[in-house]
């Protein structure tokens, strides 16, 4: 059989035929026996696929996407509006929270800190001979004023005996 | 929901959480720092590796101060030249004198900072200062100190410190 006349029998049954090309490809079978079988054949095969396929249900819509679906229809009918109503309103929340919350509680750790000699404290201590990983600068602790020129002193803290020493050389 | 009534809501905690903060630091100020005269003490140190000079009255430091000072210095013996207690008011100075030699002028000066003037043979040798708040706690010691001119290897040391420092040590024994 005629190939081309094969694939304009299925399309025709596809249902892609203009209805000209059907009219057209119905007055060619009258004078093909071949086709015409072929075309039977065709669709009694459809019929019998038609007969067995699976039948389609409708999924079951979920409560809150149900409400949601109304909502959303209802701000769809009014505009916009409805939703860029709302935006505004939820993140000056999110933006108090998500800084005030860590600010306050950096605060309050800073605040007992300074208070309990955390931060300008230190933990090491200077022993006999001069031990320089133990001994830290207290800083901006002491100021001192000199009437002398050249005249060299540090400033150090033990931590650990609570003593503030200012130490002035001769030099 | 209305989102601006809780933000405001959220902001109105916030404030009240920041007033909290402010009282609890004002809370836990010490009150001696917020009195109106100043209690304090002097002691002048000599710290030395030898022992003391024979005809001369010296007098050890307290157990608590030798402590605190063989574990910070390299002297093994402190002896006291002076130990002088008073009280003062917090904005008049103090002048002092401590040693034929050595005479100090404390004054508090903004912010609760303590100025020590230290004067040697009349002369201003050095201007210190100090924040007052850590001296007035209980144990801390603010020490100017130097080598002695007159005593090779061995110094000096001007300790202001609280008055009951040395009370307090035979209290927690």
């Amino acid at each position: 059989m005629n190939e081309a006349l094969a694939i304009r029998i299925q399309a025709y049954l596809d249902g892609e035929l203009s209805r000209e090309a059907s009219e057209q490809l119905l007055a060619d079978l009258d004078s093909n026996v071949e086709g015409r079988e072929l075309l039977a054949a065709l669709q009694a095969e459809n019929a019998l696929l038609s007969s067995v396929s699976e039948k389609e249900y409708p999924l079951p819509v979920v409560h809150g996407y149900f409400w949601k679906g109304i909502a959303e229809g209802i701000a769809r009918e009014t505009g916009s509006q409805g939703l860029s109503h709302h935006r505004p309103a939820v993140e000056p929340w999110k933006r108090w929270l998500s800084w005030l919350l860590p600010a306050a509680g950096a605060a309050c750790v800073a605040l007992v800190g300074i208070q309990q000699g955390w931060i300008n404290g230190a933990s090491g201590k200077m022993s006999g001979d001069g031990d320089r990983s133990k001994l830290r600068r207290a800083p901006s602790f002491h100021e001192v004023d000199s009437r002398q020129q050249n005249a060299g002193f540090i400033s150090f803290r033990s931590e650990s005996e609570g003593v503030s020493v200012v130490w002035i050389s001769n030099d | 929901m209305n989102w601006n009534r809780l933000s405001i809501c959220i902001t109105r905690r916030s404030l009240s959480l920041w007033m909290m903060v402010l009282v609890v630091h004002w809370l836990t100020t010490p009150f001696a720092v917020q009195a109106a005269d100043l209690a304090l003490s002097t002691r002048l140190v000599w710290g030395t590796n030898r022992e003391a000079p024979k005809g001369e009255d010296l007098k050890p430091v307290s157990p608590k101060l030798k402590s605190k000072f063989v574990n910070i210095f390299k002297w093994m013996n402190y002896y006291e030249i002076s130990n002088k207690q008073f009280t003062f008011p917090k904005h008049a100075g103090k002048k002092t004198r401590l040693s034929p030699k050595c005479e100090i002028i404390m004054e508090i000066i903004e912010d609760d900072t303590l100025q020590v003037k230290v004067f040697g043979e009349d002369q201003l040798q050095r201007t210190v200062k100090h924040p007052l708040k850590p001296i007035l706690k209980d144990g801390e010691l603010f020490v100017v100190a130097g080598d002695d001119k007159d005593s090779f290897g061995d110094a000096w040391f001007l300790v202001i410190a609280h008055p009951n420092i040395d009370e307090e040590t035979e209290e927690k024994k």
